[in-house]
């Protein structure tokens, strides 16, 4: 019997680690990185740069399935969004005016992009605040740290779009909000690409 | 039958179970016994190996990333009134903010074109857009009246790039088939104070249309409803898939025009 389990934990532990060491593995990214409050006493630690040579592309039209209801949702409240003079409002009705809505449920989509943008825009310049430390040169590379933030940022704004579509069966309605989604899942990701490096 | 010994290992104790199975077998006390602990380890090296298993997989499914990278979007559609009508292109980029590659700043150019060469640029990036500048998020929409000499296949296409670092993104290109839909409608009859008008091509081409509904009621012109109703829609089609926008023209006539 202690043989058994001598020889089961020991798979077990050698499982784990190798598991471990391929995901440390995974996506690692090394950059030239300067701790800049310690610049002076330290030397750079080193670290590789993830190469972005070229881009990897998911073309909605041939595999729609392949973008996710988070980003087509983004794109749309980006869309019907922040129009701030009457020619740009008429333009944004009348984009939503082919999804079939009326003019009140054309209303309370535009007003729910309005909140998308109001709630993902403080997100946006705090994302931004943190790129533009670096800006314009960018030889210097974000810290671990505010890697972190930029991660965290991003979950954040996930978060917010989820909710925002959780949300729209009660202010369109059940078959608003049917009428929507039919049109971001069958029409709209059709038309969307996500483009990204091939080694991430 | 003499008991026989069980080995140590699981496989023993499964061989052996077998035979009790098959009725090849039958236990001692003292076999009894041994089976059970033998079950016991048998059991918990299992336990073990699935747990492992599973500890394997979910370190797996732990370490996938979230989606990353830039999506692009482009679209076009009708808008109008009786005055003019316009096609309406729209170009969107948009970037996650914790990118390894740290792009920021992204920029959308997208241009429309008519059939006749007339063609309308818009450029806009995180300076043109968002109230608040968003660096991630651009969108440009140029617009085209619709001219009814100028009808046809429509093209939009929308460069898509990052102005720090200067980096491309992917282009999308798309043709948009414009044309002025005309529906004919004749005088049926007066009902309710209004003329009423039914669907009706002289040339039989009622497929080519872009009817509101069928059939539509007018206010008389002084007092007087004209033999014949005429319905102008803006239709647009795209990838297969047409829409008919209304652009609040019409006319009454006492000519019938072909449905086009």
């Amino acid at each position: 019997m202690k043989l058994n389990l001598r020889i089961s934990l020991t798979l077990v532990i050698a499982l784990g680690l190798v598991g471990i060491s391929i995901i440390a593995s995974k996506g690692t990214t090394t950059m030239v990185a300067v701790d800049r409050a310690n610049s002076a006493n330290k030397a750079p630690v080193t670290i590789e740069q993830q190469p972005v040579d070229e881009l990897e592309m998911i073309d909605g039209a041939k595999n729609p399935e392949k973008i996710s209801d988070q980003v087509a949702y983004s794109l749309f409240f980006r869309v019907i969004c922040c129009r701030h003079d009457d020619e740009e409002k008429r333009q944004g009705r009348a984009y939503l005016r082919r999804l079939g809505l009326d003019e009140m449920e054309i209303e309370t989509l535009i007003a729910a992009g309005e909140e998308f943008d109001q709630r993902v825009g403080v997100l946006d310049i705090q994302a931004a605040e943190i790129q533009m430390r670096y800006h314009p040169d960018h030889l210097i590379v974000p810290t671990p740290d505010e890697r972190k933030q930029l991660k965290q940022l991003q979950k954040q704004k996930e978060r917010i779009t989820d909710e925002m579509v959780a949300s729209l069966p009660t202010r369109l309605g059940a078959e608003g909000y049917a009428k929507v989604r039919q049109f971001v899942r069958e029409t709209m990701k059709r038309k969307v690409k996500m483009s990204k490096p091939k080694s991430a | 039958m003499r008991a026989r010994r069980l080995s140590a290992g699981p496989f023993a104790a499964l061989s052996f179970t077998e035979a009790l199975y098959k009725g090849e077998r039958t236990m001692d006390l003292h076999e009894k016994d041994s089976f059970a602990q033998s079950s016991q380890r048998t059991a918990a090296t299992s336990s073990l190996f699935i747990w492992a298993a599973v500890i394997f997989v979910c370190l797996f499914a732990g370490s996938s990333k979230p989606v990353q990278g830039i999506a692009t979007y482009q679209d076009a559609w009708g808008v109008g009134d009786a005055e003019a009508q316009y096609i309406v292109g729209c170009g969107v980029t948009e970037a996650n903010y914790g990118d390894d590659w740290e792009l920021h700043n992204v920029k959308v150019v997208t241009t429309l074109r008519s059939p006749n060469g007339r063609s309308f640029t818009r450029t806009n990036s995180v300076y043109y857009t968002w109230s608040q500048g968003s660096n991630f998020a651009a969108r440009a929409e140029p617009t085209l009246t619709v001219d009814e000499n100028d009808v046809g296949d429509y093209t939009l296409s929308s460069t898509f790039s990052s102005a720090c670092p200067v980096t491309p993104l992917g282009t999308a290109s798309m043709s948009i088939r414009i044309a002025i839909a005309v529906t004919n409608y004749i005088f049926n009859g007066l009902e309710g104070g209004y003329c009423r008008y039914d669907l009706w091509c002289p040339n039989g081409n009622a497929s080519a249309t872009c009817p509101s509904s069928n059939p539509v009621y007018a206010n008389p012109i002084q007092n007087i409803c004209r033999n014949y109703l005429h319905d102008y829609r803006l239709k647009t089609t795209i990838a297969g898939v047409v829409l008919c926008t209304a652009v609040g023209k019409a006319e009454l006539a006492n000519f019938a025009l072909p449905c086009t």
